[in-house]
């Protein structure tokens, strides 16, 4: 995968971690990378990612993805590691607006996907434990009911209305506000 | 993969998702299925938004609340994208009739508060017609209640008039948990702002982006174009001072010239604080004033490691000569100062005298700045091919120098050794004539970015300056927008 393999060498020497994805396809990723998600950082922390680490739940496909955006975000995050160097906290502030912008851009591209990629996506960032993605896909797919009417959204999502005539006049009754 | 969808996610995850919906179309989520009917109301948050009505009014505010689980409520927001001053949905309004205030509406509803407060975001943004410049008549009232004790970040952007009411008593910590506070747009009365800050302790970020500071009476509306000549009552030409022992990182936009100004307290040893940004606007009243409020209000933050200054303004207001040294000499010391980025407006044809004098004002402020980034901003933008060509030469050659520089030994450079006869820099006043500490073993990156036209221009004298002065330096980049280096 062209976007596992483009890292920065120089400074993943230190710390490689290898992440295996439910077909058996294999990422190398630098530790800082990887990190970013909880689950993979308590796995480093309990000491048992040598001979990498199984994702089960996890294609090569959205794993793929994943890592890109955790390669974009860790460098956001840069500062924090490595804090061996009298200039982490400088170059922790370094991230400033102009990268944050960046950072925007980078995320409204990586959001374009179609759905059911988005939802794989939603799953994996909530098993590997990523807020940041977490929130992120979750906020894209909030964002299309915005406007929308119940049969419209039971419509784009194949939602089947199991609801008795009566126990949906109930809820609208209760809810009548949301329907006005 | 087409079995999945929506429908494939569990639970949980439907309820993330309703996190970030508006109330109303995530409350009609109730009805599309058995399993989506208490989903909305156990997702943990409210927001309301104007953009889900056709016309928003108070009355759509509580059904909302009332609906949510209200102990299981951690994130409310208020958006609304309508003019306030037409709409019912106030607030508590400039004509004096009684209402309901929008905060009160949101936080003391049974919903919130059966939780006992359990309420962690709040944001208020009121994004009705930007290109209005006075205030709306939104009123937030953010007092001494049981739902406020729990809220971790407040954000609110736009509302004319933000108050501590009801007043909590003296010195009382009323929002115990709050760790971040923006205001943008807001109108607030000092004395306010105080109980706020100072009610929540453990705030680490503030930013602070207000058009105008009420100045006495809780509750009056001043407008962004008034306040100026407004006249002082009762508190008078007072400063209100606040202490904020563990901020972290602080943002400003204003004015320098408060008539009554907040100055911040920050804890003695300060060695929390990491950025500040400090945005100082052009103001109409620019007196003989502004240099002294200046100074006094960036000292306050002389503990930063990080330090972001942009003026609006020309620097003959701030920038300090030989006589007015006493105002430097109180000991104005950025101890801790890492890096300084700076953002001043110089016209390229005609700098002004005080710029270079005003980055030495600085310079002598700042002992160990390692990182130094320096921005002049033109008013307007020239083209003159053959000045660039000669400017670029002029510059080449003071990269030279630089590079020769390096390649000799300190101490003839300390000397002042110029082997190079033919090679003049043009005295910057202020500049050149002093030393500096941070010059000397301490500065290794100096960044610039200006219009370089002319051959002798500010920027290319700066960028002569540094390579020549600056004897530890590593690296100068210079970008005039054509070339970078």
């Amino acid at each position: 995968m062209a976007s596992a393999g483009s890292g920065d060498e120089k400074a993943a020497a230190a710390a490689m971690i290898t992440l295996i994805s439910s077909d058996n396809e294999k990422f190398e990723v630098t530790e800082a990378t990887a990190t970013l998600s909880q689950t993979i950082r308590h796995m480093i922390e309990d000491g048992c990612t040598d001979g990498g680490v199984p994702l089960p739940n996890v294609t090569s496909k959205i794993l793929a993805r994943v890592i890109e955006y955790c390669k974009k975000h860790a460098t956001a995050a840069a500062g924090e590691e490595g804090s061996s160097s009298s200039f982490s906290d400088a170059a922790f502030l370094e991230v400033d607006r102009a990268f944050l912008e960046e950072l925007e851009e980078f995320d409204d591209a990586f959001l374009e996907v179609d759905r059911a990629t988005l939802f794989d996506l939603i799953l994996a960032a909530n098993y590997l434990d990523i807020k940041g993605l977490l929130n992120l896909t979750c906020q894209k797919v909030a964002d299309s009911v915005k406007g929308k009417t119940p049969e419209q959204i039971r419509e784009m999502y194949n939602i089947v209305n199991d609801l008795t005539p009566e126990e949906e006049a109930e809820i609208r009754r209760e809810t009548q506000w949301a329907f006005e | 993969m087409a079995a999945a969808g929506l429908s494939g996610l569990p639970d949980d995850l439907l309820r993330r998702i309703l996190y970030f919906a508006p109330a109303k179309e995530g409350a009609s989520t109730s009805i599309l299925s058995r399993r989506w009917r208490s989903l909305w109301r156990t997702s943990g948050a409210v927001n309301l938004d104007s953009r889900s009505y056709t016309h928003m009014t108070n009355r759509d505010m509580s059904p909302p609340l009332a609906a949510a689980e209200g102990p299981l409520i951690r994130k409310l927001t208020l958006r609304v994208e309508q003019h306030v001053y037409e709409s019912n949905l106030s607030i508590g309004s400039y004509y004096g009739h009684k209402s309901e205030s929008m905060l009160a509406a949101l936080l003391s509803s049974s919903a919130a508060a059966a939780g006992g407060g359990r309420v962690e975001e709040l944001r208020v943004v009121i994004a009705d017609d930007s290109r209005r410049d006075y205030g709306n008549q939104a009123e937030l009232h953010l007092g001494d209640m049981p739902s406020t004790v729990s809220l971790r970040l407040l954000h609110v952007f736009n509302c004319s008039t933000l108050t501590a009411l009801p007043a909590p008593p003296a010195a009382a910590v009323f929002l115990p948990r709050l760790v971040e506070l923006r205001l943008q747009r807001c109108g607030v009365s000092l004395l306010d702002l105080r109980q706020i800050i100072e009610g929540a302790p453990q705030l680490a970020t503030l930013h602070l982006e207000c058009y105008y500071y009420v100045t006495t009476a809780r509750g009056i509306v001043g407008n962004y174009g008034s306040q100026a000549g407004r006249p002082l009552a009762t508190e008078g030409r007072r400063r209100v001072g606040a202490d904020v022992l563990r901020l972290q990182y602080f943002r400003y936009k204003g004015r320098v010239h408060l008539e009554n100004r907040l100055s911040l307290k920050l804890s003695p040893s300060s060695a929390n604080l990491c950025r500040t940004d400090l945005h100082f606007v052009w103001e109409k009243y620019l007196g003989e004033q502004v240099r002294a409020c200046f100074w006094e209000f960036i000292q306050s933050f002389n503990a930063t490691k990080f330090l972001k200054l942009r003026l609006d303004f020309n620097t003959d207001h701030v920038a300090v000569d030989e006589k007015g040294e006493r105002l430097l000499s109180k000991n104005i010391l950025f101890y801790n100062l890492e890096r300084l980025e700076l953002e001043v407006p110089c016209e390229p044809a005609t700098p002004s005298k005080t710029s270079g004098l005003f980055i030495a004002n600085l310079l002598r402020c700042c002992p160990v700045v390692r990182d130094l980034h320096i921005k002049l901003t033109a008013s307007r933008a020239r083209s003159n091919p053959a000045g660039i060509i000669q400017a670029r030469s002029e510059f080449d050659k003071s990269i030279d120098h630089f590079r020769h520089h390096r390649s000799k030994s300190p101490k003839i450079l300390l000397n002042g050794d110029h082997e190079d006869e033919n090679y003049m820099v043009p005295d910057i006043p202020g500049l050149s004539d002093n030393s500096f500490n941070c010059l000397k073993s301490y500065l290794r990156t100096v960044s610039l970015q200006c219009w370089m036209e002319e051959p002798n221009c500010f920027g290319v004298q700066l960028a002569k300056f540094f390579a020549q002065n600056a004897l530890v330096l590593q690296e100068i980049s210079i970008d005039d927008g054509n070339h970078k280096l």
